[in-house]
């Protein structure tokens, strides 16, 4: 069920009720009602891959049991080594079998030579690449006795399958939320209305900024080869806003719904689009898996240790990766090694760690101009991203730079917005640049009632009901 | 929990309050506004008198071109929706009789749409704000899934159908924004000309259309002179002796025009004429029915 659903309006407060008054006496029970609540919010998408994920779970489970129970050092790396061949081997099925088909039928046929090799009809299982990173960040930790194992199986179940992270993120670490599972939760009257407000701020950025900016981009996209370069910039710049909206918007509510459960969950977003460089932008920009890789990819392949070529080596790798795990097609990957090829220099000129504090309100024109430079570099890269494929990517762009097709005024009308979408952006830029040195809007107390009165009838009047838009990384 | 419940009850209260308001003053806007649809256009007639009313589809939208009507001093209304069905054309129907609207006679289209009787998503949504109304409410209550929470869940269809009746329609009527065409005119042009195109009918005519049995029930207790007409398809139309079983079977009063045109020129799409193909169909209609050419 999606959060912006009424399935979810209607299935989140009972939980909250039956949690917090029936079961909270008991830790056990308090987890065992997580495991069956959660369970049943995945089983909402497709009952067909409970089986996968319990499986996935009982067998983490088990090895990090048998971990703990050997100091063998071959026994424990076959161990881990069976962790992550099984869970990336489920991830590798789902999600990439008809990619390296196709690429291998392609590939082929260069040479003359043309294969019959079925692909397959494969569903892939919501949240697959969200809880198999999540589960080997256990085993991977417990293999390097940064954490011990635990042999309470419902603490350990409820880890993984804990619905309001499951879908899309963010990608806890064992190490920050399994012991809070360890813990009898009690109510905190300040934790649970910050996870209302943030739930509201959460809902406002999916269905005011992100679904009214998928109106327009969808549109543009599906018609780009008509459109003038000034209404595909335009485009581009929407659809920057919308994956931000819809990602940071379900990250909070995420983030917020846990709260009222009485969990911390790791921040997922830090205001990307303030960054005054790539590194930065890194640094804020899905912030769980970004730090995935940093800690289980990039440091053990040498991170910034080691000579040129292994940083240059260890740049791609992960860039490549990252731009990969979000999906089976060449038009993530360009985008993983575009922002390979935007970070390099500042990791070779060891300036990959200038800006690590927020950005000022004294703001120079140096540092505006490296915001809206980053910014650019963003968006450029968001249209390989954004494209269904490289070579669409390549004509999109090539639009764009063709100075025939510039035009003031915008070609593109749509029903809904155009000038309206635009000044709603901006406004949203204003709230967030006001209140970046907090988490969210309404952590300020400053005009609170008004602030969230008023973000409640902007949802309401500017929300995009009609059109119920599945939030984009559930395709990940 | 005490502190937070009340927390959350004040939201929900002041989510219920907004709501209701909304609702009100979108409710009052588009009852008072000037028209800017054909929907808001039939709610606030009053007791009027036509020579004819047009009702149907885009293919009586952008077919009856009313000017022509209006040249040869005859009062004309083009009520075609694009989009909608027969369900549709009962409704508003309905309502004209409701608001004391009288015709001499009523073009009411009839072609393939006989194989539809469901209600059309997109003019049901321009009806949802007159779901007060007890002629629109009674039309929808059997027929509208989510009939009971757009009628008692205040904002819930301007939010739902944010895109056709939301903030944004709802800003043009405040600042009394023209519609797209003049609504006691009604018809809007096609211009282009087609090239090679073509239409698949359906190739056989279903036994009932409970619809149209409804409508034949106004027709007969109120006493109304109801025509019904097919307007023109291409040449290039695949089944388009549907109309001659149609006709058999459960019209045969049926003014049957779709082979009219052979012409590709006077056509914007297989199933539209453009506005040349328009005048030329309308000036048909008025010489059949009117004796004038």
């Amino acid at each position: 069920m999606l959060f912006n659903s009424i399935d979810f309006a209607v299935f989140l407060p009972i939980v909250f009720l039956l949690y917090w008054f029936v079961v909270q006496k008991s830790l056990k029970y308090q987890n065992l009602f997580l495991v069956v609540v959660s369970y049943l919010f995945y089983g909402w998408w497709d009952y067909r891959f409970l089986a996968l994920i319990l499986f996935s779970s009982a067998l983490d489970y088990v090895i990090g049991l048998k971990l703990s129970k050997t100091d063998s050092r071959s026994k424990r790396r076959l161990l881990l080594t069976t962790s992550i061949l099984v869970n990336i081997g489920f991830l590798g099925f789902f999600k990439y079998y008809n990619f390296f088909v196709d690429n291998f039928v392609e590939a082929f046929s260069l040479f003359g030579k043309s294969l019959e090799v079925n692909t397959l009809k494969i569903i892939l299982p919501v949240g697959i690449s969200f809880y198999t990173f999540q589960t080997l960040s256990y085993t991977i930790d417990v293999y390097r006795k940064k954490l011990k194992p635990t042999n309470d199986w419902i603490s350990f179940f409820a880890f993984v399958c804990f619905f309001p992270q499951l879908v899309a993120g963010p990608i806890e670490r064992a190490t920050n939320l399994l012991p809070q599972f360890y813990k009898k939760r009690v109510f905190n009257k300040d934790m649970a209305l910050d996870g209302t407000r943030l739930i509201i701020w959460g809902l406002f950025k999916k269905m005011v900024i992100a679904d009214s900016c998928a109106v327009y981009v969808n549109s543009i996209w599906d018609n780009y080869e008509t459109l003038d370069s000034l209404t595909l910039v335009l485009g581009a710049v929407y659809f920057a806003f919308q994956i931000y909206g819809d990602f940071s918007g379900y990250s909070d509510i995420a983030i917020g719904t846990s709260k009222l459960l009485g969990f911390n969950l790791m921040r997922n977003f830090n205001y990307p689009y303030f960054s005054r460089d790539i590194a930065e932008f890194w640094r804020r920009w899905h912030i769980s898996l970004s730090t995935w890789f940093r800690d289980y990819v990039y440091i053990p392949l040498g991170g910034s240790r080691g000579n040129k070529y292994q940083q240059v080596r260890n740049v791609f790798v992960i860039f490549l990766v990252s731009g990969f795990w979000h999906g089976a097609n060449w038009t993530f990957i360009a985008w993983g090694f575009l922002n390979a090829l935007y970070f390099l220099p500042l990791l070779l000129t060891n300036r990959n760690r200038k800006n690590l504090s927020t950005v000022t309100n004294n703001l120079s024109v140096r540092d505006l101009l490296s915001m809206l430079a980053t910014f650019s570099l963003t968006v450029f890269a968001w249209v390989f991203f954004r494209s269904d494929t490289i070579q669409d990517a390549f004509q999109f762009i090539k639009r764009v730079f063709d100075f025939e097709n510039f035009k003031l005024i915008s070609s593109l009308s749509i029903e809904r917005y155009s000038m309206e979408l635009l000044l709603l952006v901006i406004f949203f830029i204003v709230i967030e640049w006001r209140h970046r040195d907090y988490e969210h809007p309404f952590q300020e107390n400053k005009y609170l009632n008004i602030k969230l009165f008023t973000i409640i009838l902007l949802t309401l009047i500017l929300g995009v009901y009609s059109n119920h838009l599945e939030f984009i990384y559930f395709q990940f | 929990m005490i502190g937070f419940a009340k927390r959350i009850a004040t939201l929900i209260i002041v989510l219920v309050i907004m709501a209701y308001a909304l609702d009100a003053i979108y409710t009052a806007i588009y009852n008072s506004a000037s028209p800017r649809t054909k929907t808001q256009y039939v709610m606030q007639l009053n007791k009027t008198s036509y020579d004819a009313i047009f009702m149907g589809s885009s293919r009586v939208e952008n077919h009856i071109k009313t000017k022509v009507f209006k040249d040869n001093d005859l009062k004309a209304i083009n009520l075609g929706m694009s989009g909608a069905n027969l369900n549709e054309n009962l409704l508003t129907l309905k309502l004209l009789i409701d608001k004391g609207v009288t015709a001499q006679k009523i073009f009411i289209q009839m072609d393939h749409n006989f194989e539809n009787e469901a209600i059309s998503k997109g003019v049901t949504a321009s009806f949802l704000p007159f779901i007060n109304d007890s002629v629109v409410a009674s039309h929808y209550k059997q027929q509208l899934d989510s009939y009971w929470v757009n009628k008692n869940i205040p904002f819930y269809r301007y939010a739902v159908n944010d895109a056709k009746i939301g903030l944004r329609e709802i800003t043009m009527n405040i600042f009394g924004k023209k519609p797209r065409v003049p609504l006691d005119d009604g018809y809007i042009p096609l211009l282009n000309s087609m090239k090679q195109g073509s239409y698949n009918l359906p190739n056989q005519v279903s036994d009932v259309n409970k619809i149209y049995n409804k409508i034949e029930k106004l027709k007969s207790d109120n006493n109304l002179n109801i025509i019904y007409f097919t307007a023109p398809f291409c040449e290039n139309t695949k089944n388009i002796n549907y109309f001659d079983e149609l006709k058999e079977k459960h019209i045969p009063e049926l003014h049957d025009y779709s082979r009219l045109f052979n012409d590709d020129n006077m056509f914007d799409g297989c199933g539209h004429l453009n506005d040349k193909g328009a005048e030329k169909f309308t000036n048909k209609i008025l010489g059949d029915f009117y004796g004038k050419k």
